[in-house]
């Protein structure tokens, strides 16, 4: 039975603006689409101005990726001094327009096909450095992963990482292997911004293999951890059946240094944590 | 009558100060003039620091922010972040985070919005300005939680008018009574974003300054004040980062003169793209236009 509160019909109005399907199926009188709503709450939404929703749901998500994008991709907007190509003027093309008509704002899909847009825009870019293109999926990969459902409030604490605590891969981490040591290059491309002294070239990188972990926390927390095999490995120890006592043994590892990482993965979102009592 | 919205236009028509001060007689009260922080910008806010008397702050300063110790030591810094939504009560977090940031900036009030812009269930957001509907549910539930927000916190929280783009049916209470009835139940100030009236007025087809009348001016303690402009996807006026036209300026002059309790004036505009020329001249023509 559907909530029939008028909180439940702001989630509706809410998710008229931000789901574009949701808005099509609605205009189309779809009534599967609406199932999940109280048929008087159905013709609320029906009741409003469906081009006022539309010109305010097209102007919400354009403010809604621009923020996104002039955020995950500060690192290639640094680089615009030399080539001259801003991430988020891939918002205002014939493009991204017809993108925009489709998105369901916090989707994972739909944050995937805006980082499809501005990387596309990006790579037109001329006199880019060598590792431009590492960059531009570094920086898409923490917009993508930030996509998704997150929690606004909770009342949760977070569990204590012990010997007993039993943990598992979250599905919001994200691998990737590059050419070049990011990390490494990333706070020279920010302080770049504000340096008003006439480089004539980007800042160089030390082309070596990385990888690079990237995780969300439940509140959509992004954070991007150098990875390894070894890590990986560990992580793949923790199946959600085995308590991180018995991690470390498999591992080879003590118990302080794998209780140190999984209670940094656990903050960052990586990993699930479960509390088993004795 | 509404302006046609553009961008400033740099006129020789601006108000003498002097006329400004008669038109808005502020007796022995002092009006601080500020602005957003906007980091990009923050040598240049330093350098021009007698145009500042506050910064309004949208964003927890970040670690690589090398102006901020100083931007704290020169400027009354103002808690102006998302926090929350108040149609739900803070969980401890949000309250934790919100006592943490008021204390680092000694904000001497922390706003928050007359806002409802994700769902229950986390599933959507809107990321930006989407009003409650205006009902008698919503006016208890931001009763309730601001109420609840307000012991929580060491300092008077203030809560800033958010406009819509199209009426809702359900909305049963227009929105200055609903803030009225609000204000009257809560101890709590009223941010005025004089844009924000504007462009609803504009959308309801009202002369803004008898909308902005329906409002409870008595209980303003800080007003925005900000450029407008005709947005392409809305087809439509909107905030933009944009000084104040000469319109604005007059409409902000009449605010200030209207609201007896009003201790700031901000000029809202908080994004990477908004220029230091911008800044300086929207400051500089809000304290010409107002005497400060």
């Amino acid at each position: 039975m559907a909530a029939t509160s008028d909180r439940a019909l702001q989630d509706a109005l809410i998710r008229l603006l931000a789901d574009a399907p949701f808005r099509s199926a609605l205009s189309a009188g779809d009534e599967d689409a609406l199932t999940q709503i109280p048929p008087e709450h159905a013709a609320v939404l029906r009741a409003v101005s469906p081009d006022r929703v539309r010109r305010f749901a097209r102007f919400i998500a354009r403010g809604y990726y621009h923020e996104r994008v002039a955020h995950f991709y500060r690192y290639s907007h640094a680089l615009a001094r030399w080539t001259r190509c801003r991430p988020v003027d891939a918002l205002r093309t014939p493009a991204c327009d017809a993108l925009l008509d489709r998105v369901i704002l916090g989707s994972r899909d739909s944050a995937h096909d805006v980082a499809a847009l501005v990387e596309s825009h990006l790579a037109a870019a001329s006199d880019a450095p060598p590792y431009a293109a590492d960059l531009r999926r570094y920086e898409s990969a923490q917009m993508i992963i930030e996509a998704g459902p997150r929690v606004w409030r909770s009342s949760a604490s977070s569990p204590a990482i012990t010997a007993t605590t039993i943990a598992a891969p979250s599905a919001d981490i994200l691998v990737l292997d590059f050419a070049w040591d990011l990390p490494a290059l990333l706070p020279t491309l920010l302080a770049a911004r504000t340096d008003d002294s006439a480089q004539p070239s980007p800042p160089r990188a030390t082309r070596t293999p990385t990888q690079l972990l990237f995780a969300r926390s439940p509140r959509a927390r992004v954070t991007v951890m150098r990875w390894s095999d070894s890590l990986a490995h560990l992580l793949s120890t923790m199946d959600g059946t085995r308590a991180l006592r018995d991690v470390a043994a498999a591992a080879g590892l003590p118990d302080h240094d794998v209780l140190e990482i999984a209670s940094t993965l656990a903050e960052v979102g990586a990993i699930h944590a479960t509390e088993v009592s004795q | 009558m509404r302006e046609r919205a553009g961008s400033i236009t740099h006129d020789e028509s601006v108000t003498h100060p002097t006329a400004a001060a008669e038109r808005s007689p502020r007796g022995e009260r002092t009006l601080q003039i500020g602005a957003f922080y906007n980091p990009h910008l923050a040598r240049d806010t330093l350098d021009a620091a007698e145009l500042f008397d506050h910064l309004a702050m949208a964003d927890p300063p970040r670690a690589d922010d090398r102006y901020f110790a100083a931007v704290k030591e020169r400027f009354t810094l103002l808690l102006h972040d998302y926090l929350g939504q108040l149609s739900e009560p803070y969980d401890a977090h949000a309250i934790q985070r919100s006592r943490e940031l008021a204390a680092l900036y000694d904000s001497p009030w922390v706003a928050e919005h007359f806002q409802c812009l994700h769902t229950e269930d986390g599933r959507f957001s809107l990321n930006y300005v989407f009003p409650p509907l205006y009902t008698e549910e919503f006016l208890q539930r931001f009763i309730t939680n601001a109420t609840l927000l307000a012991a929580r916190l060491d300092r008077p929280l203030v809560m800033e008018n958010i406009p819509g783009f199209f009426d809702v049916a359900a909305s049963t209470i227009p929105e200055p009574h609903w803030l009225t009835r609000f204000f009257d139940a809560t101890d709590t100030g009223f941010l005025l974003d004089l844009p924000h009236v504007w462009i609803e007025a504009a959308f309801k087809r009202e002369d803004p300054y008898a909308f902005l009348h329906e409002f409870p001016l008595d209980r303003v303690i800080e007003i925005h004040t900000g450029g407008i402009t005709t947005d392409v996807d809305l087809d439509a006026p909107w905030i933009a980062p944009t000084a104040p036209n000469d319109a604005m300026l007059d409409f902000t002059a009449h605010a200030v003169a209207v609201c007896p309790r009003v201790r700031a004036v901000t000029f809202d505009a908080f994004t990477p793209e908004l220029s230091s020329d911008v800044l300086i001249e929207a400051v500089t023509r809000v304290r010409y236009r107002l005497g400060c």
